[in-house]
């Protein structure tokens, strides 16, 4: 289920509509339901992997903090896990068939629905099994670890077992794949050991989410959450489930536990926010997609405009789609009377490397700084030190968007832009406080670098990167545009969306409009959803960082 | 202050002064917004509106705020009272038996070669620039816009007693081939709708059969708009109960026609139409049987060449892939063409479907692809036939 998709706008509605019927003592159930139907539908199986994160670092929380576990505590992840083991046992959607023309007939195979695959039994049998011994270990855990070995000893659980999770699922074949490149060139002909696994969605950010909470809990930033319904909510709370913003445990559970505040304000801005979002996703970037596709998908030869063109037009593709994205989890989650953290703040006026990454995807870098960077050293020690941490934490930055080597190569050219300037300006450069026009120079010379990361970022390979870049840098003898002219809906949104952040970033408040008279406020509301409606008719796609 | 971009913390909602975030204030904003809106509306329906003639080229902003509008809207503005105020296109495709034109019958001399092609303007672009690569072919094209198989094959059974052609040419294009599930192609390809008709047709038993699509030519087309409605009626009873395609929301003539907003909503809901459509006959590995679709028009294939070697002429068979369908076609036909021995060409294998630098902004391939699926097709001619070597 994707935010613009129609069973999305069927979903929302009836989420909304249980959970201000229901008081604050069933809304965490109804948002809990919801989260796991949002990410069930992809595919029901993949909800045991979220039991399992939520069950491993509910109770590595609770061990860390207490040193040891209630009866209930321990009861209620054993019926989790053992329930969500049973999901991925039996049901299986490709049984139910829609026929017809307006898929109004239903063909269930319910022989195939109900028959349990081998892989369902092994995955029911080892839970079982890793259960079982945990209960059984509970007990000589308790009597025999010192307080500081377990408090140790379980958090290098919570970070082998999350950590290994997205090992196997999202590293694995690549690292695989190349081993057995490097052997094959060393004629070493070793046996293929690759998975037939796919990327579960989204499971990098929820992997990060839970990974700050057993950071924090073992630092002592926050106490452990005691009720398992409330931790599995703060992991499968839909709106940032599966594209962030990477949520803070410290952020998101007193949001949680506490009162929340809904009222027509928040309500309101919700409304701006997902129109904001749909406009942005749907008129621009699924727009601009095909243009950026005409290039970096094509076989034949490419000039110097046409890189140029597509990759700006990347720059504006991905912005608008993960921002999007992030614009309508917030909107939508305000509308529940939670705030969600901060992920964009208008990128592209960024005058270099530092800034932009206080503005780019903010959730992963703040949580790359607080929960790799400082660990690391930081900015202590010697400045080639400095350097080492910068340049390691944007390389795993740029891994964690996916086992690729431009992923990584992106990284490490975020790295060495950020150490570049650093060399140049020092430790603490002076903030820049003039006018926007006084800005625009110099924020178009850095957005000039910002786009040629997004070369390195969308590139379909290595050979693509070179010839890129060679045609780039010196074949200035091919003007000729071959690039998909964007629909007009692209076109207009992104005229629409610069005068936006132009008054966003004046106001620097992204409800600007409330700062005018109505008519120009309603002037905002209709522009937006003018361009929303265009947009309707851009081939829908999927949103760039679900692959992440 | 800092920006905010995707959520407002609560210091800066804070900031934001009260009497500006009042219900009063966002009710009269969203009245506002309403009226922008209709202003909006009605702006783009004055200065982007068709022009009141349909012989007049459209500009693409035009063309644009007009692609929602129902499939009924675009043929009603098409076809005017008489030939002279109706469009080239609501002209075309029209099948009729004794066509009165001033295409060639038979090769004018014993050393020229003519060609009846029977499919869409992709196939008369291979067969005229067949003609450029070798002057000694002449051509006889019928074609109906983004053809499907089953109007080419019943043009070509309505014109094969008209023509004496040494081949004659079937072209299929992919992504006209769900065509064939409804006796229009505007029931699917809402934005570029064709009033011209065909029929459906159906396997019972390893025999064809075929509906009649009620109305049969532009003048009984115009007969239904002006003379005598209920043969349209009877037009669109016949399309809700045979075409498993068709959708009365993007089809029939609404209010939504009057406003510029609501046609791009239509638009969308029609685009969705046409993907849910298309899905059910074809996928990314290739074409589903869905309806027995591929079943029928393998039959039509078959019944086809048989058709025309009795007549002592010469098959073939154009496979067009058009962008983005690899080379499924082939899938679905090669095996029968090579089992009945139908010589046929697949563009796939000269142009890549899947490489856009093949093809034009408007779907077609560029002028040097055509010549080289020409090029390729007079070379499998040649083989063919004896008189011109």
């Amino acid at each position: 289920m994707i935010f613009n998709s129609l069973s999305f706008a069927i979903f929302l509605p009836i989420v909304l509509l249980f959970y201000y019927l229901f008081g604050r003592r069933y809304q965490n159930w109804v948002l809990l339901i919801a989260g796991y139907t949002f990410y069930g539908v992809w595919d029901i199986r993949f909800l045991y992997l979220v039991s399992l994160s939520t069950v491993l670092d509910f109770c590595t929380g609770l061990m860390i903090a207490n040193g040891r576990m209630t009866l209930a505590q321990r009861l209620a992840p054993t019926c989790h896990l053992l329930g969500f083991a049973l999901f991925f046992l039996v049901p299986d959607w490709h049984a139910v068939v829609f026929q017809g023309a307006y898929l109004n007939n239903i063909n269930i195979d319910w022989q195939q629905l109900l028959t349990p695959t081998s892989l369902g039994l092994n995955v029911l049998g080892l839970s079982g099994l890793g259960v079982a011994v945990a209960n059984i270990a509970y007990p000589y855990v308790l009597k025999h670890m010192e307080e500081k070995t377990k408090r140790i000893f379980f958090l290098r659980c919570s970070l082998m077992g999350q950590l290994g999770m997205l090992g196997v699922f999202k590293y694995y074949n690549f690292f695989v794949a190349e081993a057995e490149g490097c052997l094959k060139s060393l004629g070493v002909d070793a046996p293929s050991m690759h998975l037939d696994i796919i990327l579960p969605i989204g499971i990098s950010f929820y992997t990060f989410q839970t990974l700050s909470y057993v950071c924090d809990v073992y630092w002592g930033k926050m106490q452990p959450v005691s009720r398992l319904r409330d931790f599995a909510l703060f992991v499968s709370y839909f709106p940032p489930l599966v594209a962030g913003p990477i949520e803070r445990a410290s952020h998101l559970i007193p949001r949680i536990l506490g009162e929340r505040r809904i009222n027509f304000e928040n309500i309101c801005q919700g409304a701006y926010l997902i129109l904001l979002g749909l406009v942005k996703k749907m008129a621009i970037a699924d727009g601009l997609a095909g243009s950026v596709f005409s290039i970096y998908n094509a076989s034949g030869d490419v000039g110097w405009l046409d890189i140029v063109t597509a990759t700006v037009a990347f720059a504006i593709q991905i912005y608008c789609d993960f921002s999007g994205y992030s614009d309508i989890a917030c909107g939508v989650s305000l509308w529940f009377g939670i705030e969600l953290l901060k992920n964009f703040d208008q990128p592209y006026f960024s005058l270099n490397p530092s800034e932009f990454w206080r503005r780019w995807h903010i959730s992963l870098s703040s949580w790359l700084r607080d929960y790799l960077y400082i660990p690391l050293g930081g900015n202590r020690g010697s400045e080639i030190k400095v350097y080492r941490n910068l340049m390691l934490t944007m390389v795993l930055g740029g891994l964690w968007h996916g086992a690729a080597w431009n992923f990584l190569l992106w990284g490490g050219y975020q790295g060495a832009m950020l150490i570049i300037h650093r060399l140049f300006v020092g430790r603490k450069p002076a903030e820049f406080c003039g006018t926007l026009l006084m800005r625009l120079p110099r924020m178009m010379f850095f957005f000039v670098f910002i786009c040629y990361g997004w070369l390195l970022f969308r590139a379909t390979s290595f050979d693509q990167i070179s010839s890129f870049t060679q045609i780039l840098l010196s074949d200035f003898s091919n003007m000729s545009l071959h690039m998909k002219i964007p629909p007009f809906s692209s076109l207009l949104g992104i005229f629409i969306l610069i005068f936006v952040e132009i008054f966003q970033f004046k106001r620097q408040n992204i409800h600007f409009y409330t700062y005018y008279p109505a008519v120009i406020h309603g002037g905002v509301y209709a522009l937006l959803i003018f361009a929303f409606i265009m947009g309707l008719s851009n081939d829908s796609q999927q949103f760039i960082y679900f692959q992440f | 202050m800092t920006v905010s971009n995707s959520s407002i913390s609560n210091s800066e909602s804070d900031n934001i002064p009260t009497s500006m975030l009042t219900g009063q204030r966002v009710f009269v904003a969203s009245l506002w917004a309403l009226v922008w809106l209709i202003l909006i509306d009605i702006s783009l329906n004055i200065f982007f509106a068709m022009p009141k003639s349909p012989l007049i080229q459209p500009s693409k902003l035009q063309s644009f705020f007009d692609y929602g509008r129902s499939a009924e809207g675009k043929i009603r503005y098409m076809v005017g009272r008489d030939k002279e105020s109706t469009s080239m296109v609501a002209n075309a495709g029209w099948i009729l038996e004794n066509e009165v034109d001033d295409q060639p019958k038979m090769a004018s001399s014993h050393d020229r070669v003519l060609i009846a092609a029977y499919g869409q303007s992709f196939t008369n672009q291979i067969c005229e620039a067949l003609k450029v690569v070798d002057p000694r072919f002449e051509l006889r094209l019928k074609a109906g816009p983004a053809a499907t198989v089953s109007h080419s094959y019943a043009y070509y059974k309505a014109d094969a007693k008209n023509q004496q052609a040494d081949v004659v040419v079937l072209g299929i294009l992919a992504s006209s081939l769900i065509y064939m599930t409804s006796p229009t192609t505007a029931t699917i390809n809402f934005e570029g709708a064709a009033p011209y008709t065909y029929p459906i047709y159906k396997l019972n038993d390893g025999h064809i059969s075929e509906e009649d699509p009620v109305i049969h030519s532009i003048e009984e087309l115009r007969t239904a708009f002006y003379d005598n409605p209920s043969l349209w009626q009877v037009y669109i009873k016949m399309l809700r109960s045979k075409s498993p395609t068709y959708n009365s929301w993007i089809f029939e003539k609404d209010i939504f026609d009057y406003s510029a907003l609501a046609r791009m909503i239509r638009r969308s809901i029609g685009q969705k139409h046409a993907h849910d459509v298309t899905a059910r006959y074809w996928n990314a590995n290739g074409f589903i049987n869905t309806d027995g679709v591929l079943d029928i028009a393998n039959t039509l294939i078959a019944d086809f060449a048989a058709d025309v070697r009795v007549k002592g002429q010469i098959p073939y068979v154009l496979l067009i892939q058009d962008k983005g369908y690899k080379n499924h076609l082939a899938l679905a036909f090669e095996s029968q063409l090579k089992q009945l021995d139908i010589p046929y060409l697949s563009t796939h294998t000269i142009a890549s479907s899947t490489n856009p630098r093949n093809f034009v902004s408007d779907g077609h391939f560029t002028p040097e692809v055509t010549l080289q699926i020409a090029r390729a097709f007079h070379a499998d001619v040649l083989n063919k036939i004896k008189k011109i070597k």
